[in-house]
């Protein structure tokens, strides 16, 4: 590749190119019609430098039929006079300082020339292939840049005649296809003259049948010559891999082994990795490259935005000391021009993670605050097996069929042991606990999606259907051991409660959903949305609680209380229209749909029945304004009912937590949300200037909140209505380029929040207010130096109506170090990132929890292909991660930290191999 | 094809009466452009699942009309109508304001163009392109056209069919200079081209030839500056949004 200085150079020297002359030749003369004697006007009179063809100058005859050419510099050229119907006469000039010709020119009318054309046999270059004559390329000599158009006039049987037609066998050749498809023009002459011999593997020569033919398979004799250039293509056959392994001579290693064979349009890649350094197997590159990637899904909508989501996989996740093993097999093919294609996959996840949580949470009560400490330890052992299938469909240019299916089954085992103490304001115990859980747990997951789309007819006019269908069956058998001691306002103990349970768990949840949606244009720029969808929900929840009779060792005595079992169901149908209005700078559409949702709970076991059903709206306004290229506005409002759930009107009782309980609300209505958005974004590509606002604010009636009571440190939930519930932020970013390549932003943000929710009976409004600044710089490039910097620090401000006293003020600083350098000449490479978090210690949160983690690598390849790579890498250089989690809502204050795993030095070793092919970065 | 009768007419005409062949010194012409739209990505972005999917919402060949009007001295090039029919890629959408006028008689330029989000106004003199003439010939909207090849940035190649029965030297977008109209262009390295339909002999009028321009006044060179910059991060897509851009 070119580099872009270079590429400027050539451009610039190439269009300046002027020709300096001091002496130079001139020519003039006559131009006479041999047959009539009459001197022409008009005709072109042109200057062809001898060696390369260039046209150097170029004149017409006068009325007189005469013409002069001056400036003419040293050299030998081609004088050419062309005149439309007379064959072209050419003389050959010399110029040599001061030369001056002086002709006297007569042509004559064209007759009628036959080219000859030259066939040079080479019989065992072609073959016969039923009725397809194949050519074997480079048995064929043409010159080194050659185009596909000498190479044909090479071909015994092919003439190319002076317009660029070829005739095969007598035939006159209707398309060239390239690799079986057309080429970005299916004119013949186009084709063969913009493609370069040197590419072409295999000539082949046939009659293609017509489409028709071709589809019904009833020969209608009709043909079309027909010439395919099979190009030689090393990639097409190959693969390409990755060995790693990496340890620290101790605790920690890793090890991958991945392939990506591939033949034509089929895919073959397997992947197994070992390690206890991360939650996940593959990287985001090696991903696309080895795995399946059948947890991302991409869609390019048809005003060209692009949206690209990974619904992330909560194996490649999450907090504690892990220790993994992953497995992967994907068959991927493609056929019929690419129309169909099939993507299959199993994957196989193996994970282990012990870990140990605190936390920490502050209720604020009036005059009555406490604060609870809890640590948590834990192992959870998790093994998944998941099959994965896609089938897709082009039918035709108008229609497209998707079939996606996926089942998994996932096993699980976990074990938590909690310690905690709550104390009030005085320091004085309140209670403490000591609590064991563990379970065994089945999942097991089938899921399908069907998807059909249509265009019509009329140009906007189109049809879709989705169809889901997922089934999903869940066991689980745990047992509950603690001890909770509750303490007097002196610190005297008073009671003490033990649990000693065995909880089984039997679920199986089944749904179905449809949706249609149609769009019709009314005029070239309204356009009308209908849609249809329904939703049917069927669950089977079945939950006991065991205990110990007095004096046996059995769990069978079943606690009622604490047991049940559920048949819930959920019924949705909805409808909507919207309609959109396009104008070449204006877009606006309004709609909306209504619907109607049932909810059915039998409670078996008590042979309680009782439905609830809710109207649904969901009303939405947009605007959009773009004044410019890459320049728009954005405004948008919706609005949407939010219903309670039945969790919320009729709870199960749960007691997995003794000091957190809930109960129902059987009165809880309807809330309302409205939510209004405005966009705006600027982004100037030539000036590398870019300006992003971004702005939401909503509010909630009859908002559902919830109302605690707190008694001993005991907490009862339940969800109520409430008003005055809002939310809203703000986001803004300017960028633009300091230096070639290095560019700075600045970036703001905000954000407010007034949440409200029921403390003892009593009202109590908590409002959050946030406002960062932060700031940036980075370069990005190919060279051997990328780095950025940025620094986002905030200010966090909350305080809550039932405490007055109790307001919390702290700031926030996070920072993003990055350096990259390369020394591709000694084959070192360099890497480094960081993220720091500062927080302010704040009365509540007593620890001022900044932590700062770096890590960095370094990496040498070798051997001429780079396929052996050796790395140093350090990760959490300050030894200092930690998973930190602050919550600062209505009357609680919490803090939650992971361990995580902190630091270790590696030394990896890792092998790329390769034949025709090599890992796409994405 | 839309091979217009007109032009039929006026060709079987000139060759009955061989010595008195009718040149054409003003007219109107319709180019017919296509382009591949899938031609920014290289080969090797194909398997990309974002490319995959954007090539099955956006079509492969989009096409749209332009028309030149031309005077002996001057040539007005530009859209004919916006394409509302044509989905086209980020990026790909041509400019109804854009219009290149090449003033043949003063050897003049003044090119404007959208670029992004930039509209320039080039003032400069006439490109000196190389071109080398091949004896090929080709029939185009009824006009027998003569090969001739240059190129531009040193690499790209530009193929050009001209008609010396149209005495001015001019053609789609920037190109001319050449003994003729260019009747038929196509830059194979970005999959484009344009051919013409139709060759009316309307004579333009003043106005028509004088189009209000407006735009960031530069020259070439300067032009080339700015894009340079702008896209020297942008790897091999940038340098075909250059080369289109120079066209």
């Amino acid at each position: 590749m070119i580099s872009p200085k270079l590429l400027f150079i050539l451009c610039f020297a190439f269009f300046s190119a002027v020709t300096a002359y001091s002496q130079s030749g001139s020519v003039s003369g006559t131009i006479t019609d041999t047959s009539s004697g009459k001197k022409l006007n008009n005709a072109v009179v042109s200057v062809i430098r001898s060696k390369d063809t260039v046209l150097s100058k170029f004149t017409r005859t006068n009325e007189q039929g005469s013409f002069e050419i001056k400036g003419i510099p040293d050299g030998s050229y081609f004088l050419v006079v062309s005149y439309p119907g007379y064959a072209e006469f050419v003389d050959d000039i010399e110029v040599k300082g001061a030369t001056v010709y002086k002709k006297e020119i007569t042509i004559i009318p064209k007759s009628k020339l036959l080219e000859e054309i030259i066939i040079q046999q080479k019989v065992s270059a072609i073959r016969i292939k039923g009725d397809t004559t194949e050519y074997k390329a480079d048995s064929f000599k043409v010159g080194p840049n050659a185009n596909v158009q000498e190479l044909l006039k090479r071909l015994p049987g092919l003439q190319v005649n002076a317009k660029g037609e070829i005739t095969a066998q007598g035939q006159k050749v209707e398309k060239i296809l390239v690799d079986g498809e057309e080429f970005f023009s299916d004119d013949p002459a186009v084709v063969s003259q913009n493609l370069r011999a040197d590419v072409v593997d295999k000539v082949q020569v046939f009659d293609k049948k017509s489409e028709q033919a071709e589809f019904t398979g009833v020969d209608d004799g009709q043909k079309t010559k027909t010439i395919n250039l099979e190009l030689k293509d090393d990639k097409k056959k190959g693969f390409f891999g990755k060995l790693e392994a990496g340890t620290d001579f101790g605790r920690y290693h890793t090890a991958k082994a991945m392939i990506n064979a591939f033949k034509k349009k089929q895919k073959i890649a397997a992947y197994i990795t070992n390690n206890n350094t991360t939650f996940e197997g593959l990287n985001w590159n090696e991903q696309r490259n080895y795995g399946s990637n059948s947890n991302s899904s991409m869609e390019v909508t048809d005003d060209g935005g692009m949206m690209f989501w990974n619904q992330g996989d909560d194996f490649s996740r999450g907090q504690g000391l892990p220790q993994s093993t992953t497995a992967g097999l994907t068959y991927i093919n493609k056929w019929n021009k690419d129309k169909n294609s099939i993507n299959g996959s199993y994957q196989f996840n193996d994970q282990n993670v012990t870990g140990r949580n605190t936390s920490f949470t502050q209720t604020i009560l009036p005059g009555n605050s406490f604060s609870n400490n809890t640590v948590e330890n834990f192992t959870n052992f998790r093994r998944r097996n998941k099959l994965n299938a896609t089938y897709e469909w082009q039918i035709d240019s108008s229609s497209s069929l998707k079939i996606k299916a996926s089942g998994s089954v996932v096993n699980g085992e976990k074990g938590s042991e909690y310690t905690g103490k709550s104390i009030s304001e005085d320091n004085i115990v309140i209670n403490k606990i000591d609590r064991t859980i563990t379970s065994k747990t089945e999942n097991q997951d089938f899921t399908s999606e069907i998807s059909w789309r249509k265009r019509l007819n009329k140009k906007g006019r189109t049809i879709s259907y989705t169809g889901n269908w997922s089934n999903n069956a869940k066991t689980g058998n745990g047992f509950l051991f603690s001890t909770t001691e509750f303490f007097d306002g002196t610190g005297q103990p008073t009671r003490q409660q033990e649990l000693d349970q065995n909880k089984t768990n039997n679920e199986h949840q089944q749904v179905i959903q449809n949706s249609v949606v149609y769009t019709e244009p009314l005029n070239k720029k309204l356009f009308l949305e209908l849609t249809y969808k329904n939703n049917f929900n069927r669950n089977n929840a079945e939950r006991n609680t065991l205990e110990k009779p007095v004096a046996s060792v059995k769990y069978s005595s079943m606690v009622d209380s604490l047991s049940n079992h559920f048949l819930y169901s959920a019924n949705d149908h909805s409808g909507g229209f919207s309609f959109r209005f396009t104008e070449k700078k204006y877009m606006f559409s309004i709609g909306t749909s209504v619907g109607r949702t049932n909810y059915g709970l039998e409670e078996i076991t008590k042979d309680d029945k009782r439905n609830i059903g809710f109207t649904n709206l969901l009303p939405r306004a947009s605007i959009r304004f773009t004044p410019k290229k890459q320049k728009s506005f954005n405004l948008t409002y919706s609005g949407s009912t939010q219903n309670p759930t039945l969790q919320q009107i009729n709870p199960i009782i749960d007691n997995i937590d003794p000091l957190n309980l809930t109960i129902g609300n059987p009165k809880l209505k309807q809330a309302f949300r409205h939510n209004f958005s405005i966009n705006m974004n600027d982004y100037k590509i030539i000036k590398s200037r870019n300006f992003y606002l971004s702005g939401s604010f909503s509010f909630t009636n009859n908002a559902i909140s919830s109302s605690n009571k707190i008694d001993s440190g005991i907490r009862v939930n339940q969800a109520v209505n409430v008003n005055g519930n809002y939310n809203g932020q703000a986001w803004a970013m300017y960028g633009f380029e300091v230096a070639p390549s290095v560019s700075l932003n600045f970036t703001s943000e905000s954000s407010v929040s007034r949440f409200v929710n029921i403390v003892n009976g009593q009202k109590n409004i908590s409002d959050n207010y946030r406002i960062g600044f932060g700031t940036g710089i980075s370069k990005w490039s190919d060279k051997w130096i990328s780095f950025s910097f940025s620094a986002e620090p905030a200010y966090n401000f909350s305080k809550s109506s039932i405490n007055k006293g109790l307001v919390t003020k702290y700031w926030t600083v996070n920072a993003y170090p990055y350096l990259s350098m390369k020394f591709k000449k000694q084959k070192l490479y360099f890497d480094m990132n960081g993220n720091l978090n500062m927080y302010q210690k704040t009365a509540a949160f007593q620890n001022q929890r900044n932590v700062f983690i770096i890590n960095t690598s370094i990496k040498r390849t070798f051997t001429k292909t780079d396929a052996f790579e050796l790395m140093f890498s350090v990760n959490d250089l300050f030894n200092q991660n930690q998973g930190i989690q602050r919550n600062i809502s209505s009357n609680f204050i919490s803090e939650n930290t992971f361990q995580n795993i902190r630091r270790y030095a590696l030394l990896t070793l890792s092998w790329n191999f390769t034949k025709n092919g090599k890992p796409s970065n994405f | 094809m839309k091979y217009i009768v007109l032009i039929t007419i006026l060709f079987s005409l000139h060759t009955s009466s061989s010595a008195q062949v009718k040149f054409i010194s003003s007219g109107h012409i319709e180019y017919e452009k296509r382009v591949n739209q899938f031609s920014y990505y290289d080969k090797e972005d194909d398997e990309q699942p974002w490319v995959v999917e954007m090539k099955k919402v956006f079509p492969k060949m989009v096409t749209e009309t332009y028309y030149l009007d031309f005077n002996e001295n001057k040539s007005v090039f530009k859209l004919a109508k916006e394409n509302t029919d044509v989905k086209y890629m980020w990026g790909r959408k041509p400019s109804e304001t854009d219009v290149t006028v090449k003033d043949v008689k003063n050897n003049q330029i003044s090119l404007q163009r959208d670029i992004f989000e930039q509209t320039y106004l080039v003032k400069d003199s006439l490109q000196n392109y190389e071109w080398k003439i091949s004896n090929e010939t080709r029939l185009i909207a009824g006009f027998e056209c003569k090969k001739a090849v240059t190129k531009i940035c040193d690499s790209v190649y530009i193929v050009a069919f001209y008609t010396d029965e149209i005495t001015v030297s001019s053609g789609p977008e920037s190109f001319g200079g050449l003994p003729g109209m260019i009747l038929g262009l196509a830059v194979p390295r970005l999959q484009v081209t344009w051919f013409a339909t139709k060759v009316d002999l309307k004579e333009p009028s003043e106005a028509m030839l004088n189009p209000k321009q407006k735009g960031k006044a530069v020259n070439w060179e300067v032009y080339q500056k700015d894009l340079n910059k702008a896209m020297k991060d942008w790897g091999k897509y940038g340098s075909k949004v250059l080369w289109n851009s120079l066209l």
